[in-house]
């Protein structure tokens, strides 16, 4: 196998596993595969010259890069402290739980590397999935316009939460879109169940969640057609799975509308290892 | 795909932690604290942890998953019943629960 079949497997392997069995085809793998390499270069040219990507605080853009590293870490390693509600409230926890096996590795987490490598093939499925939508010239340009604009190389450098939630939101709608042209419903239940993961990244998404079941709705509705009962629901577990959360952990199932603390008060222990690293990180 | 090779698994997982969550829940509602005392002692925060992730990704996993293999299928018009599947590992966990303290009282298929 040449290095150029290589990278074609590794795109069409992330393609079929992020977007849930599409394939995609050779235009999209390679907007995939050209994006990932420039951010992951320009990921790594940040460590070589400053030691970290944390540098991209300092663009006042993705200012809560180091907090959303903190977050992910505080769960498993803060010594007596490490609990699930470490997660906090006011930021929505998916981002956070994908984040934590790769914030364990101290080299990833100090040079922040555990986020850009992550949000690198958010960033890029995201723009691949653009090209999906659109496709042709056309699906190209918007592509190459999404990934190179400054924003998406920030985010796709930075432990930024956007890409999660963009990548799943695009999703979502492309799996909707394919629903409303075919009107199958295994293409619904892949949007179903991506606009569900969206919902617990960010909350721009619940208006994409909203957008989707008014399209199904209007859709179904003047067909009678009951079976669609099941899907409206399944789509909204995840906003009734954060209510849940916020009503066991902090007792209010709104806490995270009127809540100030994004990790609660008094969680850091002066024993661990991430106060360590934080300790030298603000020292330096 | 590694789906037909990781929903057994997955299930098996789910039905476990559903069996044993039964057992944490009914002590709890009881407040039997000896109960509860044991599963402190079995189930030190990583087991717990992960025994939660089975209950929370796995339903969901298993939900999705009914829902996408009875759509577009002549049986369609079963999607809604897809939504009692996280019922369904609780009544499996029940049986499982019967097997192993009541087995005389499984009610068999007569033949």
């Amino acid at each position: 196998m040449n290095t150029k079949q290589l990278l074609g497997n590794v795109a069409k392997w992330f393609h079929k596993y992020l977007l849930l069995g599409e394939e995609g085809d050779p235009a999209s793998w390679a907007i995939f595969l050209v994006l990932v390499l420039a951010y992951l270069g320009f990921s790594l040219g940040l460590v070589k010259a400053f030691g970290t990507t944390l540098v991209l605080e300092f663009t006042r853009y993705a200012h809560d890069n180091a907090a959303h590293l903190y977050i992910a870490r505080t769960i498993i390693d803060n010594g007596e402290y490490s609990r699930l509600a470490n997660l906090g409230t006011v930021w929505l926890p998916l981002y956070h739980l994908v984040l934590m096996p790769f914030t364990v590795i101290d080299k990833l987490y100090v040079t922040g590397l555990a986020g850009a490598l992550l949000n690198a093939v958010f960033v890029a499925t995201t723009a691949s999935t653009i090209y999906l939508v659109l496709r042709g010239w056309l699906g190209l340009v918007f592509a190459f316009m999404y990934g190179f604009s400054v924003y998406s190389i920030i985010h796709a450098s930075s432990s930024y939460m956007v890409p999660i939630g963009q990548f799943l939101a695009f999703a979502a709608t492309y799996y909707a879109l394919r629903y409303n042209e075919t009107g199958s419903l295994r293409e619904l239940t892949k949007a179903t169940a991506l606009a569900m993961a969206a919902s617990t990244a960010r909350y721009e998404a619940w208006l994409v969640l909203l957008a989707i079941t008014l399209a199904v709705v209007l859709r179904e509705a003047g067909k009678r057609n009951w079976v669609i009962a099941a899907y409206v629901p399944a789509m909204w577990l995840g906003v009734v799975g954060w209510l849940i959360y916020n009503w066991a952990i902090f007792g209010n199932p709104l806490e995270f509308i009127v809540g100030v603390f994004p990790v609660p008060p008094g969680t850091i222990s002066s024993s661990s290892i991430i106060s360590h690293i934080h300790g030298s990180l603000i020292a330096s | 795909m590694l789906i037909p090779y990781f929903s057994p698994i997955v299930a098996m997982a789910v039905a476990i932690t559903h069996t044993l969550f039964i057992l944490y829940w009914g002590a709890y509602i009881l407040h039997a604290s000896t109960i509860l005392a044991i599963y402190d002692a079995l189930f030190p925060a990583p087991v717990f942890y992960w025994g939660l992730f089975n209950l929370v990704v796995g339903n969901l996993f298993l939900l999705y998953l009914s829902l996408y293999m009875v759509s577009d299928t002549r049986y369609s018009r079963l999607a809604p019943y897809a939504l009692l599947m996280p019922l369904y590992w609780y009544l499996v966990g029940i049986i499982a629960l019967i097997a192993v303290f009541a087995p005389r009282a499984w009610r068999k298929t007569e033949r």
